[in-house]
């Protein structure tokens, strides 16, 4: 699904340029789970962006399903994002303005399902997730664990073929926490790609196989079991 | 998706109270300001458009220049409309108006007796039937085509028909003027609209006056309107009737030398309310100069507003940061996102609309008061304010909306949650452009008012070389006959009455008598000099504390007196006199008549102050038109009522009718002081709407900078430097904002002075104190902000990171 070769990204400010990756290559399968681990600055973050089609890198090429993105404008990749990537955030990223079901709902608006439908799909996930009783509640009045399963619910109600997350369980209790990755690796066994960047080794035993960075190198690959 | 929409944008306000109340609060006063100024503009502008035909209706106008005085004259003279009715094919009609104060031999004062009462009439003219032919007035009864045919015919407007008879239809009842004539009411019309350049309730027929039948080009009273033919060239048939004036002036042969000129241009119609100041209009002209510079303001305003809207957007855009960046890695086209922010602006234009409105309606009297103007929101101007208004909806909206869209949903999304856009307060160079727009904008409107204070004040202070304080001018006084000279004489018996002196002329009335004077008998119209000339008894000068500087003044016991005249200083320059005793002027008028000068009064104004002093020559001569009293009284009351009793021992019939000298002479300004009030008003708003903005501007420069000022804190900063680290941003923009508005006002006032023959100079502490006004009233608005800010607890800022 996913083949990145000799990607690199440098960011300058006016005096130092900074390597956040220095030619990395990397491939993914669909179906896989994988954790991408590392020391602070490793490049994790930049890495899932890029992945996410939020960044585009400086050097390298980056295989999307077939497709050539590295070069894409920013409004081609926003469209093929939109209908193949969810993302989960550490810090949830809802939107306090809209409730729940309107938070989960928003993916839906901008790929242009209609109303009826959104409706339908918007109330199957909150049911899957077990916050359908909290639909109309605005984020604040949720619980942190409850807040990043309406995020979850969010990057998947579009049935997307990725699911890109970033510490997931960092904003988390170790019990809130263990429901997300039991979500997660459910998902997964549903069929969807998830790479997930970490710092917990106790997260990272969900997937199926860990990248080990280091300014912006691949230096290990785990294969689990 | 509209649903949506507004929906969000609906609780994204709710949420945010502070910055919507802000925003809501400008936007409302300055649509509402806003509003009424547009009321006053469309009310200039539509002046004499009730008139179906008002595109092709001319009023003859004569411009002319003789011996340096150059006038333009919105009468012409009494054969024009024959000579212009047999020579040009293209014009349709013609239509005259005579205003009874130009007429020479009939009376210039109409009484209308009402029951026992005679009641002064000044909404009295003569015409002819052309007249409905050429203006639309349309008559309720009576036939338009021959109604001022007949002399003694009269037709009336409704409410004249209902002060007299207490009904309308009165078509067959007479008028009873002067209780001498009498006119047979044969018509009765609408009432003209308040928008009118003329506005009278009575019309007579001109036929009816010897003066109709005074068929000389030498009697130039009357104001000839022409109706003229679709396509008709309007610069063409100015010069042919150029050419016939000219032909039949007093001397042909003066005109086009030594700058002399005699021209006759057509005013068009929808001219004259705004665009025409000539010598003997119908009404008190409106300024299009005024009309543009409220346009202006109104405008100013609206910006000011928008601006406020614009700058709080993007400086709480950190806060909307995060937000936008979700949508748009969600997979929101940027499209989506603009829109959302729109509706946004759209919806808090709609609501500061509606409060607008509803601002103005209930402002409208005290705009009213201010302006003089009778302005109203009827269901009628409903019709196309509601359209118009919602093109302010969408214009403001969009606006004012516009550049927070674009700004915002450019964030990128990786930036923004990567937190690199928490710093979004600054960096704002737009923002900072536009507070300074906004306070230049305020700074240049205090600095007008200002000046505009000091001249008022300077013309108020101004010795003008006569005493209008404790001045009764008992109007009317003619109405007595002989007797007036009575009145006087008992009037001066009374205690508390210092003097009293009878003459038509009043430094601050509008009686005025222009004649050529000429220093040799044999009369050489080059050497004219326009003298006002007025006749006055030997108590006038006393009465009104007028200055002699030379000579003695007028006596009963001097028999050449009759023939003898005081003049002023600016007569004796004009004639070039070095010694101006006993020299002689003449006069021709029924004849070449001597007069030889007895006195010199020292200048005087009797005109406004916009205007230099013109020479006078002082005729002693009776004139029973208004008695004069100068009182010295604790009690007003008391002697006024005395007063009115000796008016009515003599006259009980008539009505008395004064006024106060220092009120008329105020009243010559009003048009100067409506001015100050509104620019005074306007200014305040202008100013308290920028603050609004950079109230809230403020509070989100000290929210955006919490982190900064606790950190500051904890390393010993104290108070005093987190306020004035806080509000120097915001002085800084207003220190550049005097320094572009200054020099900008300063010109333009100085520009406005320039209307004004005697005028203040602008001071340089006036714009001093303009511009501390505007850095205190920021600085007062900044530290509500800056001071909550700075004795905030930094544990509490610092903890939330």
């Amino acid at each position: 699904m996913i083949k990145i070769t000799n990607l690199e990204k440098f960011y300058r400010t006016e005096e130092v340029e900074t390597i956040a990756l220095n030619k990395l290559s990397m491939e993914v399968k669909t179906g896989e789970f994988v954790a991408i681990m590392g020391p602070s600055g490793c490049g994790k973050s930049t890495l899932l962006n890029i992945l996410g089609m939020l960044d585009d890198p400086d050097e390298g090429s980056y295989v999307f399903n077939g497709i050539e993105v590295a070069h894409f404008t920013e409004r081609k990749r926003a469209d093929l994002r939109k209908h193949n990537i969810g993302f989960v955030f550490q810090s949830f990223n809802l939107i306090d303005e809209l409730t729940v079901f309107e938070n989960v709902e928003l993916p839906l608006i901008y790929t242009g399902v209609p109303a009826a439908e959104r409706v339908k799909r918007v109330e199957e996930v909150l049911d899957k997730m077990q916050i359908m009783h909290r639909r109309n509640h605005y984020p604040q009045q949720l619980s942190g664990g409850q807040q990043q399963r309406v995020a979850i619910a969010r990057a998947v109600v579009n049935k997307p073929k990725l699911i890109l997350a970033d510490e997931p369980t960092g904003n988390l209790d170790s019990s809130n926490g263990n429901d997300v990755m039991e979500l997660l690796t459910d998902l997964n066994e549903q069929g969807t790609t998830i790479i997930m960047v970490t710092h917990s080794e106790h997260d990272a035993r969900y997937s199926h196989r860990i990248i080990r960075l280091l300014d912006g190198q691949t230096v290990m690959e785990n294969i689990m079991i | 998706m509209i649903k949506n929409l507004i929906k969000t944008a609906f609780r994204s306000l709710l949420k945010n109270k502070g910055f919507t109340i802000l925003n809501a609060l400008g936007l409302s006063v300055g649509l509402a300001t806003c509003l009424l100024i547009i009321f006053y503009v469309v009310d200039e502008v539509s002046y004499d458009r009730y008139n179906t035909k008002a595109d092709r209706i001319y009023r003859v106008t004569i411009e002319a220049r003789l011996n340096g005085n150059a006038g333009s004259y919105a009468t012409s003279e009494a054969p024009m409309k024959d000579a212009l009715k047999s020579n040009f094919p293209q014009i349709e009609k013609i239509a005259r108006l005579i205003p009874a104060s130009n007429l020479f031999i009939s009376p210039q004062k109409y009484y209308v007796r009402k029951g026992a009462e005679n009641i002064l009439e000044k909404n009295i003219v003569f015409s002819e039937s052309g007249l409905f032919d050429v203006f639309t007035l349309p008559m309720i009864d009576g036939s338009p085509s021959t109604a001022l045919n007949e002399p003694h015919s009269a037709v009336i407007t409704e409410s004249t028909a209902k002060k007299y008879f207490n009904k309308t239809d009165v078509v067959g009842q007479t008028l009873t003027l002067n209780d001498t004539s009498t006119y047979k009411i044969t018509g009765v019309i609408k009432d003209i609209p308040a928008q009118s350049h003329f506005n009278y309730g009575i019309f007579l027929s001109f036929s009816t006056l010897p003066e109709s039948r005074v068929n000389s080009w030498g009697f130039a009273g009357l104001h000839n309107y022409l109706l003229l033919k679709p396509g008709t060239n309007v610069k063409k048939l100015e010069s042919e009737i150029t050419k016939i004036d000219i032909k039949n002036s007093f001397s042909p042969s003066t005109w086009g030398s030594n700058g002399n000129y005699l021209r006759i241009t057509l005013k068009p119609l929808l001219d004259i309310h705004l665009k025409s100041e000539s010598i003997g209009e119908l009404s008190q002209s409106g300024n299009m100069q005024y009309v543009y510079i409220f346009s202006v303001i109104a405008i100013f305003i609206l910006l000011i507003a928008c601006v406020n809207f614009m700058n709080l957007s993007t400086a709480r855009s950190s806060n909307r940061a995060r937000e936008v960046g979700v949508r748009k890695v969600l997979g929101s086209p940027r499209k989506y996102l603009m829109a959302q922010f729109l509706t946004e602006s759209l919806l808090i234009t709609f609501v500061s609309t509606v409060i607008a409105l509803f601002l103005a309606w209930a402002l409208m009297p005290l705009f009213n008061h201010m302006s003089g103007k009778d302005l109203s929101l009827t269901t009628q101007s409903l019709t196309w304010l509601l359209p118009s208004l919602l093109v302010i909806v969408l214009f403001i909206g969009f606006l004012a909306g516009a550049y927070p869209a674009f700004y915002l949903s450019a964030f990128r999304p990786i930036d923004v949650l990567k937190g690199k856009i928490s710093t979004g307060f600054k960096g704002g160079a737009l923002r900072s452009f536009l507070v300074v727009f906004q306070f230049s904008i305020s700074i240049f409107l205090i600095i007008g008012t200002l000046v505009i204070y000091n001249q008022l004040n300077y013309i108020h202070s101004k010795s003008l070389g006569f005493d209008r304080s404790q001045v009764l001018v008992i109007k009317n006084a003619n109405v007595l006959g002989n007797r007036a000279k009575i009145l006087k004489q008992q009037l001066k018996q009374l205690p508390g009455v210092v003097n009293a002196t009878m003459s038509s002329y009043q430094p601050t009335g509008d009686e005025r008598l222009k004649t050529g004077l000429f220093p040799d008998k044999i009369i050489d119209i080059k050497k004219d000099v326009l003298s006002e000339f007025w006749s006055i008894d030997e108590d006038y000068m006393s009465t009104m504390g007028i200055r002699l500087v030379d000579g003695r003044n007028f006596s009963k016991q001097m028999a050449t007196d009759s023939a003898a005249i005081i003049v002023n200083e600016a007569f004796v320059k004009k004639f070039g006199f070095k010694d101006p005793l006993n020299k002689i002027v003449y006069r021709d008028s029924y004849g070449i008549q001597p007069f030889h000068i007895v006195g010199v009064v020292k200048d005087f104004n009797f005109e406004s102050l916009k205007d230099k002093i013109s020479p006078l020559a002082l005729v002693y001569a009776p004139d029973n038109g208004a008695i004069n009293v100068k009182i010295h009284t604790a009690d007003l009351a008391n002697l006024m009522s005395k007063i009115e009793n000796k008016w009515k021992e003599l006259s009980p019939n008539q009505q008395f009718t004064y006024s106060f000298m220092d009120q008329d002479f105020d009243a010559t300004y009003r048009a100067e002081q409506r001015i100050g009030t509104i620019f005074i008003t306007f200014s305040t708003l202008a100013i308290v709407i920028a603050c609004l903005g950079l109230f809230g501007l403020a509070a989100y420069a000290a929210e955006q900078r919490t982190k900064e000022i606790g950190i500051r804190k904890v390393l010993g900063a104290n108070i005093s430097t987190i306020v004035g680290m806080l509000s120097l941003d915001f002085i800084r923009l207003v220190l550049i904002s005097i320094l572009i508005a200054t020099p900008l006002a300063w010109l333009v006032m100085q520009k406005w002075l320039q209307d004004f023959a005697y005028r203040t100079t602008i001071q340089w502490y006036t714009l001093a104190i303009a511009g501390a006004t505007a850095i205190i009233i920021a600085f007062i608005t900044i530290s509500f902000q800056s001071i909550k800010a700075a004795i905030a607890n930094p544990v509490d800022s610092l903890r939330s990171e």
